[in-house]
């Protein structure tokens, strides 16, 4: 990684609590976009990777600063990114 | 002689009272606005029908209702980061009135908001105006009472057993009438159905009496009446008692 920059991932629900990741800092690049958030997620923690790829594909919503967002946006540094899973009736 | 129609014809099953409002709507010249609950995926052809013959009834617009999980998820998100503790959800009518009449005390660890289908209606009607008319279709019949519960928002409520006899015969329609929801909701919302936290109103009984016991500060779960969720809702077509789906 060249930078310092880092940003906060939550899962939610917290799906890898169990595993002591409920809030994650994930190292990343300058200017990253969610999918380089996502793929320093998942260098960093690999068991994170079936939640990783679930992101990329769209069935997971990713959140940023009260915000639905595509992984294809850029996020600044610092900021919270939750990776969201809801459950509802139907 | 077979009733010569320009709308949908009748089945076999009499109508309800609901369903004969809603060809009455239908008439009324109003903008009509259907908003379907999730489980319309386990209708034939994953609700294709439906969605066909609404347009053919003259339905401005057919939306999932799933439309409005976007803007709740946030809120749930925000109330979370506000107030980290343990909360339960529920879509449920029927979790919501058990909730107030026995278990009052736990009223304020559950989620503050209408459900999906109010909140959908709303949006709906904000986007299409506000003398339009939204008709929830899904699988509750609890979800009248709650209609009833926030005025301004769903005007009429049916099931999907109840709509069935008026689709069954108007199956295909005009071939140039799409089969797409209008709006389409993101992919994940998808996922976001079924998987019920606690389901069958035994079990939600059993949850509420022990809450907030196994429940994590940051976790959410969603309450359901119906054993399995709402997929087994009585008013799904093919429960026991009633006429299957053709």
């Amino acid at each position: 990684m060249t930078s310092d920059a880092s940003v906060t991932v939550r899962f939610f629900p917290p799906i890898y609590g169990a595993l002591g990741l409920s809030e994650i800092a994930v190292p990343v690049p300058s200017n990253p976009k969610i999918s380089d958030v996502l793929e320093s997620l998942k260098r960093a923690y690999p068991e994170t990777g079936a939640a990783v790829q679930g992101a990329h594909e769209g069935w997971l919503m990713v959140v940023v600063d009260g915000r639905s967002v595509s992984v294809d946006e850029t996020v600044a540094s610092g900021s919270r990114v939750w990776l969201v899973n809801p459950a509802v009736g139907g | 002689m077979p009733e010569k129609a320009s709308g949908p014809k009748m089945g076999r099953e009499p109508l309800t009272k609901d369903a004969r409002r809603l060809l009455a709507l239908a008439k009324s010249g109003r903008a009509m606005l259907a908003s379907i609950a999730p489980s319309y995926r386990h209708l034939p052809e994953r609700g294709a029908v439906l969605v066909k013959t609404l347009r053919s009834m003259g339905f401005a617009a057919v939306e999932e209702t799933v439309g409005a999980l976007p803007k709740l998820v946030i809120m749930r998100l925000q109330e979370m980061d506000a107030d980290p503790r343990p909360m339960f959800t529920s879509s449920c009518p029927v979790v919501v009135d058990l909730v107030r009449k026995d278990f009052r005390d736990l009223e304020a660890a559950m989620e503050p908001w209408p459900s999906p289908m109010v909140l959908h209606a709303r949006s709906l009607k904000s986007r299409y105006g506000g003398d339009s008319l939204v008709v929830f279709i899904g699988p509750c019949p609890a979800k009248k009472k709650e209609a009833r519960r926030f005025p301004g928002s769903v005007d009429l409520v049916l099931t999907f057993a109840e709509v069935w006899p008026l689709f069954r015969d108007v199956r295909g329609g005009p071939a140039e009438l799409p089969v797409e929801f209008d709006n389409p909701p993101p992919r994940w919302t998808a996922g976001a159905v079924f998987r019920a936290g606690v389901s069958g109103l035994d079990e939600c009984r059993r949850f509420l009496a022990a809450f907030p016991s196994g429940v994590d500060r940051d976790e959410v779960v969603e309450l359901l009446a119906c054993v399995g969720g709402c997929l087994n809702g009585p008013g799904m077509p093919n429960q026991p008692g009633r006429g299957r789906l053709s």
